[in-house]
């Protein structure tokens, strides 16, 4: 069951878990007839196939991946919009965190090298703050700098999700059949 | 010539046309089927191996039920199960009357058009 539902990923949640009760009740309902729970699955056949089967009714018609109603293509636009406007914030911000602590934890180490060793950079004034202060501070700010890589990646990422689970699939479908 | 013919032919006949054939028959037998009572996967499916030709295997039964569904010819309801997940039962709704319909009237034409086709001395020979 877990193999047939990873293979059903296209299809629409709510659906999804209503053909996985299907199957399974199926099973209870075939075994409790007296049939071997082997012969059983056999006749379902393999997960991918069933998967594809389904696939090929519920994606490929194209009744069923046309937007039905006013309110599912609203809800639809309503997600593409949040989701933009959200991005534009999200990726904004942690961008430039990211681009501007990793350079600077970059910079400061550097600077704070050098100040150590007595090289002065000409316009750069420590305002009294100890060289191995700055050279310390360096790693700290290119971990905050990496971090807010990586919450951008991760909210991609969750974005990408939720966007394929209001969007229809059929094209990878395709390709994975 | 002919009884050499037919001889032959039925094992190609199983293999090829007659899925093709049920394939092209399924929604409307289906559709019978739950015209007549609402039904469950299971029944169907059952249903429809004691009907010998029309005996389709489940992974194609069940995604036709879903499709049907998605299409509005179906709609369900849930009935516990003494034996595990409750019953997804199908019925037969306005649409899928008028779907129905269209469908028997289609299947009565192509009945009478393969029979006109089928010359009298070959009928002799297929019976």
């Amino acid at each position: 069951m877990a193999t047939f539902g990873a293979a059903m990923m296209g299809i629409d949640a709510a659906e999804r878990a209503a053909i996985e009760q299907e199957i399974r009740s199926h099973i209870a309902e075939a075994t409790a007839a007296g049939k071997p729970l082997e012969d059983v699955l056999e006749a379902l056949g393999p997960a991918e196939a069933l998967a594809r089967a389904y696939a090929v009714e519920l994606l490929m018609n194209p009744r069923n991946t046309r937007i039905r109603s006013v309110v599912a293509f609203l809800k639809l636009a309503a997600t593409v919009v949040v989701a933009s406007f959200a991005t534009l914030i999200v990726a904004t911000i942690l961008g430039s965190v990211g681009i501007t602590f990793t350079a600077s934890g970059l910079a400061f180490i550097m600077v704070g090298m050098l100040e150590t060793s007595g090289i002065h950079l000409p316009g750069v004034e420590l305002n009294g703050v100890p060289p191995g202060w700055v050279v310390a501070s360096g790693p700290l700010m290119i971990v905050i700098g990496l971090a807010a890589f990586v919450l951008l990646r991760s909210y991609i990422r969750l974005v990408g999700r939720a966007m394929r689970k209001r969007l229809p699939r059929a094209g990878n479908q395709l390709a994975r059949a | 010539m002919h009884n050499t013919i037919a001889a032959v032919a039925p094992t190609s006949l199983q293999a090829d046309w007659t899925p093709q054939l049920r394939r092209g028959v399924l929604e409307l037998c289906v559709l019978r089927i739950v015209r007549e009572a609402a039904s469950y996967g299971y029944e169907i499916v059952t249903r429809l191996e004691s009907l010998g030709p029309l005996a389709a295997g489940e992974n194609t039964v069940y995604p036709l039920l879903r499709r049907l569904k998605a299409d509005r010819h179906l709609d369900t309801f849930s009935v516990d199960s003494p034996t595990g997940p409750p019953r997804q039962y199908y019925r037969l709704t306005a649409h899928g009357q008028r779907r129905l319909a269209a469908l028997e009237k289609e299947w009565e034409a192509m009945v009478e058009a393969v029979d006109r086709c089928v010359p009298a001395r070959l009928k002799g020979v297929a019976s």
